[in-house]
C-alpha cells in the first residue's frame, strides 16, 4: 500500500460510489430495459398492454382527440338540420326551452340552452336551436316543432 | 391559448404512437430517475409510482396541460423530459434535507435541446463552495454515508455478483469506475453495468426502507 496515499474515510467511499452510479448509462436497448424493469419486479408485456389500455382509453373517452374528420361530419350533419332564421325572437326562446325540456326529460343535458338567452341576438338564437333540434334528433328524440 | 381540438398531424402521431413500446421505455426512465434521486435522498416521492408519473405525463401531454410541439421534438424525449420534471418537482416540494444537490431544469419550450443537459452535478454533496462545517451539517453527511454504506452491503445479500463488485471498490481494489471494473473482473462493461444498475437499485430501496421506518 502506498503509504502516501490518504486513508479513504467513509464518506470517501459513499462519494466514488456516487460518482460510479452517476456515470452508469440509463438502459437503452430493449435487453437492457426489460433487464431492468425485470430486476423492479415488473413484467415486461403486462407493461405493454396496460400502456396500450391506458392511452386507447384516454384517446376514446375524451371529445378533443375526436378526429377533424369526424368533426367535420358533425358539422356538416348539423348544417342539415333547418336554421330557423325566419322566426322572431319570441318563438326561437320559446323552442329552444321546449326542444331543451324534452332533452332533459331524455337523460340528455342541453348544455347550449345554459347560455343567458338575453344577451344572444335572434341569429345566435337560431344557431343554439339547430345544435339543439341536431342532438334531439341524433338521440331519436321527437318534438312537434313546426 | 390552447386550441379547442388537436391539431390533425399531432393527432395523428399521438393516435400512431407505438405506445405498447413507449410505454415500458418510459417506465424504465422514471424508474431510473427514481433510483437516482432515492439513492441520494433516502426517500421516495410519496404517493407515486413510476408509472402513475408516467401515465400523468401523458394526461398531460394529450390534454394540452404540457403542450408538446412536434416540430421542436420527437414525442419519447418529449414525455421522458415531463416525466424528469414531475420527479425533480416531487422531490424538491418534498423536505430532503440531507441532500444538497441541484437540478437545472430548462425549459423544453423555450430551449428545446435543453432537456438533454436536465442533469444533475454528480459529485456534489453540497452546493458549490459550500462545505459540511455546522454540526447538524457534519451528523447529516455522516448519517447519509451510513445509510449508503450499510445498504450496499445490505443489498449484496443472496447476490455474489454484486457482493464481489462492492468488496472490490470498498476494498480499493481498481477505481471506481465501470471501466476498471470490467478490467478487474475480465467481464465486458456491459455486464458490470447491468451489476451496477442493479446494485443501485437494491440499495437505494433498502435504503428508503429505512429512511421510513426512522420517521415512523
Amino acid at each position: 500500500m502506498d503509504k502516501n496515499k490518504p486513508q479513504r474515510g467513509d464518506e470517501d467511499i459513499a462519494r466514488e460510489f456516487d460518482s460510479l452510479f452517476d456515470n452508469i448509462p440509463e438502459p437503452d436497448t430493449t435487453e437492457e430495459i426489460e433487464a431492468y424493469l425485470l430486476d423492479a419486479a415488473y413484467d415486461y408485456e403486462a407493461l405493454q398492454a396496460n400502456g396500450l389500455h391506458f392511452v386507447n382509453n384516454l384517446l376514446e373517452d375524451n371529445w378533443r382527440f375526436v378526429s377533424s374528420a369526424e368533426i367535420d361530419e358533425a358539422a356538416a350533419q348539423i348544417n342539415r338540420t333547418p336554421l330557423r332564421k325566419q322566426w322572431d325572437r319570441y318563438r326561437l326562446v320559446d323552442t329552444i326551452r321546449k326542444v331543451s325540456e324534452a332533452l332533459s326529460a331524455a337523460g340528455e343535458t342541453p348544455v347550449l340552452a345554459f347560455r343567458n338567452q338575453a344577451e344572444l341576438t335572434d341569429a345566435d338564437l337560431a344557431s343554439v336551436l339547430q345544435e339543439l333540434e341536431y342532438k334531439a334528433n341524433l338521440k331519436g328524440i321527437q318534438i312537434d316543432i313546426d | 391559448m390552447r386550441s379547442s381540438t388537436l391539431n390533425q398531424e399531432k393527432l395523428e402521431l399521438l393516435h400512431n404512437a407505438p405506445w405498447g413500446i413507449i410505454y415500458p421505455k418510459l417506465v424504465s426512465h422514471a424508474e431510473w430517475e427514481i433510483d437516482k434521486y432515492s439513492w441520494r435522498a433516502g426517500s421516495l416521492p410519496k404517493g407515486h409510482t413510476a408509472e402513475s408519473i408516467v401515465q400523468e405525463a401523458i394526461q398531460k401531454t394529450l390534454s394540452e396541460d404540457r403542450n408538446w410541439d412536434p416540430e421542436r421534438g420527437e414525442l419519447l424525449p418529449w414525455l421522458k423530459w415531463v416525466i424528469r420534471g414531475e420527479i425533480d418537482h416531487l422531490y424538491h416540494s418534498a423536505s430532503h434535507p440531507e441532500e444538497y444537490y441541484i437540478l437545472e431544469a430548462d425549459s423544453f419550450e423555450d430551449n428545446p435541446p435543453a432537456f438533454e443537459k436536465l442533469e444533475y452535478d454528480a459529485n456534489r454533496q453540497l452546493p458549490d463552495g459550500h462545505e459540511a462545517k455546522s454540526a447538524e451539517e457534519r451528523t447529516v453527511l455522516a448519517e447519509t454515508t451510513r445509510r449508503k454504506l450499510d445498504s450496499l452491503l445490505e443489498a449484496c445479500d443472496g447476490r455474489p455478483e454484486l457482493e464481489e463488485v462492492v468488496e472490490a471498490l470498498i476494498g480499493n481494489k481498481c477505481s471506481p469506475e465501470a471501466k476498471s471494473l470490467a478490467e478487474y473482473f475480465g467481464r465486458p462493461v456491459e455486464e458490470i453495468y447491468q451489476r451496477l444498475r442493479a446494485l443501485r437499485r437494491r440499495a437505494a430501496k433498502i435504503g428508503t426502507e429505512w429512511t421510513k421506518h426512522g420517521q415512523e
